[in-house]
């Protein structure tokens, strides 16, 4: 055969053996080595002259050809964790669930996101210095379909030198507080006309509810048909919520709830800050007046004295806020009743205090802080954890209002801004800073380590910034 | 994004990449390390890359040009998913799926379908030892 030879057209050109030894490192592809079957007999011939203990038969032989159209495609390889896959085969089961699906989620400046039901993954492009060859049909053994005549030859689709690495991480909530600052809930007044009916789905009453919400949305969804392109300050709908914020289902309904989101009319909002407080404070006003016990406070007849003042959803989502729905088995009760958390409540009027104002004197605030609070509930300095900071060096010993809720989320902004705000921290006092930071590869020590320097003073591990950020 | 007047503030809208998985099959991979090269550059389509041989302890072997490549079959930690852009047209018939339409027209989600996955790959990492060719018969054209 005219030169399909297995030394083919390189011979020709006759090169020293010595030149063949020095390009060692790069095996290189024969010019014009077309298709034209290469005989059995020829392909043997080659591997045992590279020493190979091969059979007439080649029962372990297959040739690999580039496809025609090759990387044409436009394949990519990505790598996946142990619960993508499975999350994608669940995703595919119940195709109709919107929940369930696995998204990538991209925006501009950002990593994008992989998210499943319940976690988020940050995608990278992992480059490697070696061929990454696609050949559907491959066999990895000798095959009992091989050892014929032409040998198989298996294709080769793709060549690619880089893959898709998915990393958890935490899911990027920041921007949720954001979205829902733009319309936060400030009383029926400030309300469009016929959108105030109060959920009393609310997110502390847990699952049950939670699915009926589901349904609801994808009902709205379908029957509103916005768009998600958002030019102006609104309203969003956890349907929307969902594809503007790189986060899974799950974890967005779970920040939610820690922001203490309320949804009013299919839409979630934020409660503004100062409506909050004036309710909470009508509340506890109310019960004083009616010596009406912390541990059991009624929900109907608490809305029913405050109907002038607030809707009754408000009050609801202020009770599962500050305290706990107390059930009972046997539904004997006419209204629901609910047990005040004492440490909400105190870590309420602790903030009402804050506040208003820069530094506190420390032991002027512990007293009006202890008075301020309900007949029958204790302040404690640890309910000021992520909330205060105290310097009690200085004096007169003072306290601030410090939340974790103001800080970046970014590791290096968060410690940036803890040390600018306190230059020394011990770890009791940095911890709760920082501690939902943590991710599965990267522990709280870990961090520390990366942005922080320990010292000792005084028998004691201190930690300091390692060098101003930006 | 286009900017709209002074009085409004801009959110990009994220890109959404639906993954669906239907059926996958499983497709091997030769992993080679450096990179492929022809002599001056030409195309890789329809060239004939290089034999393949399993010993029968199952020890893989290539033979690329005249360089002898030995290998071991590696199964990956973790698979490998082969994704193929798709427009939601594509999955039409198949869906029986009004409601998600609706949806993704109205989100505009594009849709990556995998199509196959990867559990082990043919890992090449030793030096490619030259063949000496001197004992040889040459076929010349």
């Amino acid at each position: 055969m005219e030169g399909e030879g297995v030394w083919g057209q390189q011979m020709e050109q006759t090169e020293p053996l010595v030149d063949e030894a020095n390009r060692a490192d790069t095996p290189q592809l024969k010019e014009g080595a077309e298709a034209g079957e290469r005989k059995r007999s020829e392909v043997v011939a080659a591997a045992r002259a590279a020493g190979l203990c091969v059979e007439e038969g080649a029962p372990g032989t297959q040739l690999l050809r580039f496809a025609h159209g090759l990387n044409s495609d436009e394949l990519r390889l990505m790598e996946l964790p142990h619960g993508v896959l499975g999350a994608l085969k669940e995703g595919e089961r119940s195709v109709t669930q919107v929940a369930l699906r696995v998204v990538i989620r991209g925006e501009q400046g950002e990593n994008a996101v992989l998210c499943t039901e319940g976690a988020t993954y940050e995608l990278r492009t992992a480059d490697t210095s070696n061929a990454l060859l696609l050949v559907p049909s491959l066999s990895y053994s000798q095959d009992n379909s091989l050892g014929e005549d032409p040998l198989p030859t298996k294709g080769v689709t793709m060549c690619l030198s880089n893959y898709l690495e998915l990393r958890p991480c935490r899911p990027r909530t920041e921007k949720l507080r954001q979205l829902l600052s733009e319309c936060p809930y400030r009383g029926p007044e400030y309300e469009e006309e016929g959108e105030e009916e109060g959920e009393e789905g609310l997110v502390n009453e847990g699952e049950e509810s939670g699915e009926d919400d589901k349904d609801d949305w994808e009902e709205r969804r379908r029957t509103k048909s916005r768009k998600v392109k958002i030019d102006r300050p609104r309203k969003y709908m956890f349907s929307e919520l969902v594809e503007v914020v790189q986060a899974s289902e799950r974890e967005l309904r779970e920040a939610l709830q820690k922001l203490q989101a309320c949804l009013i009319s299919g839409y979630w909002r934020l409660l503004e800050a100062d409506y909050v407080e004036q309710a909470v404070q009508h509340i506890l006003a109310l019960l004083e007046e009616k010596d009406w016990p912390w541990t059991r406070v009624p929900l109907s007849s608490t809305s029913h004295h405050l109907q002038e003042l607030l809707p009754r959803f408000v009050i609801k989502h202020c009770l599962d806020c500050y305290g706990t729905k107390i059930s009972r088995e046997d539904n004997s009760e006419a209204d629901t009743y609910y047990e005040l958390s004492v440490e909400k409540v105190c870590q309420f009027y602790a903030v009402l205090l804050l506040r208003q104002a820069g530094k506190f004197n420390y032991s002027e605030f512990m007293e009006s802080w202890q008075q301020s609070v309900p007949l029958g509930m204790e302040t404690d300095l640890g309910q000021l954890r992520r909330l205060a900071l105290r310097d009690m060096s200085a004096m007169p010993p003072v306290i601030w209002y410090f939340p974790l809720s103001t800080l970046p989320q970014e590791p290096a902004d968060r410690f940036n801004c803890l040390f600018s705000a306190r230059q020394r921290w011990t770890q009791n006092d940095i911890e709760p800073y920082i501690d939902d930071l943590a991710t599965p590869t990267q522990s709280l020590s870990a961090l520390l380590l990366k942005y922080a320097r320990v010292s000792t003073v005084k028998g004691v591990k201190m930690y300091n910034a390692k060098r101003t950020f930006k | 994004v286009k900017s709209k007047s002074f009085g409004f503030r801009i959110i990009r809208v994220m890109v959404q990449l639906l993954l669906r998985l239907s059926n996958p099959g499983e497709w091997g991979l030769v992993e080679l390390q450096g990179q492929l090269e022809t002599r001056d550059g030409a195309p890789f389509d329809g060239m004939h890359m290089g034999d393949l041989h399993f010993d029968a302890q199952g020890t893989p072997s290539l033979i690329i040009g005249h360089h002898l490549l030995t290998g071991k079959v590696v199964e990956l930690d973790k698979p490998l998913a082969v994704l193929a852009k798709r427009s939601s047209k594509d999955w039409g018939v198949a869906n029986n799926d009004t409601m998600d339409h609706a949806g993704n027209q109205e989100s505009g989600m594009i849709e990556y379908e995998i199509m196959a996955l990867v559990r082990k790959k043919i890992l090449f990492k030793n030096r490619p030892k030259p063949i000496i060719t001197s004992t040889l018969p040459i076929k010349h054209t």
